[in-house]
């Protein structure tokens, strides 16, 4: 049975892509907070984005050669300590992990809190692992997430 | 000889009559009050003292009724007499006739014309009121004895026919709801059709079940019910088939030194019956009447997952919901294993069926797991998924029960049924999709483009998503949902997605699908220009119903109709493409002007194709009319990359990454969604979350 705590088990490589638009407003652009939107003023090239670009990695070649699987999805709970319930129908990647690495480019909705990733293996006894972050780390950072 | 209405032949007539022949009746016995009503259980007698239980034809699910009828013998050859709602049946302990009524306490009846023998096959006639018996032998036969007290003959028995000449291995009969025949399966398989006038069986054929059949019934649709005492499996088979046979119906309770006996014309369940049904199409075996899943809904209940509803019958998809007893903690790929989490609220055996060749039925080949126990909690199951398996969207069930060997049909004495559409994916596929896997993202639309509109971006509003599929650094394809969330406008508005960057000719043409409320459409392929372009619909307004009383569609006060509109494409590609060459979602969905409709003072006359809303700094496709950019208040500039915006940098068309709660008809974003401006102004660096429904103005939004 795999316990390990989620520091000591996996690589886990979440990078932050910057999000559509990264200026700002001169002061000189903004005026009194308009009644209607008519009176709003925007840059031509802003989008409006709602979510934020996401590349996941996963790299555990060296300690689950064979094919295993994960996903990344937003709505969870703990249930017990170190154990989670994940409502799959929040995921934004689901996949195997061919010989031990997946890697994709994912969009994360911009009001979502907190993501989690699971690692199964195609076993019965081994207990799934569980890695949470809190999505304010991954959006304001560009700093590599790995765990080891 | 009868009753005094030998003309009833039919269900209707009898249902009707039967109050009135009550009445007539209650006045002729003062010793047991007869049943009040034509239950739909079955009552079957056994043991060698007799003892009378309930069963449940529906699910198998059997009770004790009565432990003491009153005797110390054996009870057999039971029947319902419809005339007087008694049950009928012989008395081993007094060798004679006897019934009972509600207080199950027999009655003893004497006859005058039978053999001194005992009988353990009869029942009672639908369409006379006669009592038959029968004992295969040459010095016994089938006998009537007639039960209308008001006839000379009550009471005596005469020989229909000898038991040389009748001569068949069967343990129990049953008359048919509407005929004047019985039927019975012998020993060997064989249904025969027994004329209760003449006593000539009919060989009707082999049923392809054998063994002692103790006890028979009839329901009001004229389907014959036989269990078989060893172990106790109940069959229903429909005597009119050309080729009738045995169809493993409930399990029920195994038995010895019994016999049943029905209202035939009762319905098999009671109106107010509660029992927990499937919900896939009917083809998996859903409805009642084809058999469908079904399980006793007993106390405390064996479950799956926490809900638990009953049903009178089952009912195919759309439904309410109950079924949250497995998670698919995987998705399922072809020729691969993918894992399930079973949640039982006990200990039981877990079964279920996924059919990965999508013909409609749960074959043998797709059982994936079997009588799997477990206990109370989660339990993960690892099963495999063939390598025959076809790719996309099908039907998987899953039952709990305590009952070994159950099938994809039929009734079962307890546990549950649960019904999952599951989509079955290519090998080694990984799936991302946009919001999520089950979210919504939200499309708002403002239609008066070129003219600047209202902001309340409610003039189409779309729930949207994606999922596409992945394989190593290539995509294979991608699937969008939708659903018309909102109709705000006047004019008339096509819906369209347009895959940036890719051709028609990348697409699998002929395998892209669109389907609308589940049923497939011509293809959307928009082959009127060369770029990955797929048409929805053409109008809008088409694919729903105005609300009474309302202008607009779930935009105004009041206007509270459900969403009634939803779609799926299905857009393979012919080739995989490079992951560099993908799109990012939502891709580039876009409304247009229906075609032959006028689309307001900014167009001479209908704009049709010509006239495309996009989001923002997305371009048109072909079919756009450019002359219309810099009309009005449009400040597009082709030539730098900037479309469908003001001078101002605002657009027509927002992407909301939630199912939002637009504004209601006139009202402004802004004063539905203060945040907005903050959000704005700060380029989307602060009140990143303005559009959740923590943020919005509660009056101005439509909830």
């Amino acid at each position: 049975m795999n316990t390990k705590t989620p520091i000591a088990s996996v690589t886990l490589l979440l990078f932050l892509m910057a999000a559509s638009a990264c200026h700002t407003l001169g002061d000189e652009d903004i005026g009194p907070v308009p009644e209607e939107t008519a009176g709003i003023k925007v840059p031509d090239d802003f989008l409006f984005p709602t979510s934020f670009e996401l590349t996941f990695e996963v790299d555990v070649g060296h300690r689950i050669p064979g094919r295993s699987y994960a996903q990344l999805c937003s709505s969870f709970e703990e249930t017990s300590a170190g154990r989670y319930k994940i409502d799959y129908g929040s995921c934004v990647v689901r996949g195997p992990v061919i010989d031990g690495y997946l890697k994709q480019d994912v969009l994360i909705a911009n009001h979502i809190e907190g993501v989690i990733v699971e690692l199964l293996q195609f076993d019965e006894n081994v207990v799934p692992e569980h890695y949470v972050f809190a999505t304010a780390d991954l959006r304001t950072s560009d700093v590599a997430l790995s765990i080891r | 000889m009868g009753l005094a209405v030998p003309a009833l032949r039919t269900l209707t007539m009898i249902r009707i009559l039967f109050p009135c022949i009550a009445l007539m009746l209650s006045t002729q016995s003062a010793l047991a009050a007869p049943f009040t009503e034509c239950p739909a259980k079955a009552f079957l007698v056994q043991d060698t003292t007799a003892r009378l239980y309930g069963v449940n034809l529906a699910t198998g699910l059997t009770g004790e009724i009565a432990g003491d009828l009153g005797t110390t013998g054996k009870v057999n050859a039971v029947g319902f007499n419809f005339h007087d709602r008694y049950i009928y049946g012989w008395g081993y302990e007094w060798r004679t006739l006897v019934r009972f009524g509600e207080d199950f306490q027999l009655e003893q009846l004497p006859v005058s014309g039978l053999p001194d023998v005992d009988f353990f096959v009869g029942d009672v006639s639908l369409v006379d009121n006669i009592y038959y018996v029968y004992r295969k032998g040459v010095a016994n036969g089938l006998y009537a004895v007639d039960l209308e007290p008001s006839s000379p003959a009550y009471l005596q028995a005469a020989r229909v026919v000898d038991g040389a000449t009748l001569n068949l291995n069967i343990f129990d009969l049953a008359f048919h709801p509407t005929e004047s025949n019985a039927y019975s399966v012998n020993n060997n398989g064989f249904l025969y059709r027994i004329d209760a006038a003449s006593g000539i069986a009919t060989n009707l054929g082999d049923v392809g079940e054998a063994g002692t059949f103790g006890a028979v019934y009839f329901d009001a649709d004229g389907w014959l019910y036989i269990s078989r005492n060893s172990d106790g499996n109940i069959f229903r088979i429909d005597v009119d088939s050309a080729q009738p046979f045995a169809e493993l119906f409930a399990f029920g309770p195994a038995s010895g030194n019994n016999d049943g006996a029905r209202c035939a014309i009762a319905p098999l369940v009671d109106p107010g019956e509660a029992i927990d049904f499937g919900d896939a199409p009917d083809s998996y075996g859903t409805l009642l009447a084809n058999n469908g899943a079904r399980h006793a809904i007993v106390s405390p209940a064996l479950r799956l997952g926490s809900l638990l509803d009953g049903e009178n019958d089952g009912v195919e998809p759309p439904l309410a919901d109950d079924d949250d007893g497995i998670v698919f903690s995987t998705t399922l790929e072809v020729d691969r294993q993918a894992l399930i989490s079973v949640t039982s609220s006990g200990p039981g055996l877990v079964s279920g069926w996924v059919d990965f060749d999508q013909n409609g039925v749960f074959d043998p080949r797709e059982q994936i797991i079997s009588d799997r126990a477990v206990v109370a909690g989660d339990t993960s199951v690892v099963y495999d998924i063939p390598y025959w398996a076809q790719s996309g969207a099908t039907w998987a069930r899953f039952r709990l029960t305590t009952t070994a060997g159950v099938q994809p049909k039929g009734g079962v004495g307890d546990g549950e049924v649960e019904d999952y559409q599951v989509s079955i994916t290519p090998t080694d596929v990984i799936t991302t999709y946009y919001p999520s896997a089950l979210g919504w993202t939200t499309l708002a639309y403002e239609d008066k483009w070129p003219g600047m509109g209202d902001f309340d971006m409610n003039d189409l509003v779309l729930r949207y998503r994606t999922a596409t599929y992945h394989r190593g650094s290539q995509v294979l394809g991608t699937d969008i949902a939708g659903e018309i969330a909102a109709i705000g406008a006047g004019f008339r508005n096509g819906f369209a997605v347009a895959l940036p960057g890719l051709l028609r000719a990348q697409l699998d043409s002929p395998s892209v699908q669109l389907s609308v409320n589940g049923v497939t459409r011509d293809s959307p392929i928009d082959t009127g220009q060369s770029a990955a372009v797929l048409v929805v619909t053409n109008d809008v307004w088409e694919e729903v119903e105005r609300e009474p009383g309302c202008s607009f569609l779930r935009t105004e006060v009041g206007c509270v109709a459900e969403i009634e509109s939803s779609f799926l494409l299905s857009i393979p590609f012919s080739n995989p493409l490079d992951a560099g060459q993908m799109p990012a979602p939502p891709f580039d969905p876009f409304i247009f002007a229906t075609p032959g409709f006028d689309h307001g003072g900014f167009f001479s006359s209908p704009p049709g194709r010509g006239m495309e809303i996009h989001l923002k700094n997305m371009a048109p496709t072909a079919n756009a009319d450019q002359s219309y950019f810099g009309v009005a208040d449009d400040a597009s500039n082709p030539g730098m990359g900037l479309y469908y915006q003001t001078e101002d940098g605002l657009a027509w068309a927002l992407e909301i990454a939630t199912a939002w709660n637009h504004p209601y008809e006139g009202g402004d974003l802004l004063g539905a969604y203060p945040l907005f401006f903050d959000y704005v102004q700060s380029v989307a660096t602060s009140s990143l979350d303005w559009y959740v429904a923590n943020n919005a103005t509660l009056e101005s939004t439509y909830q």
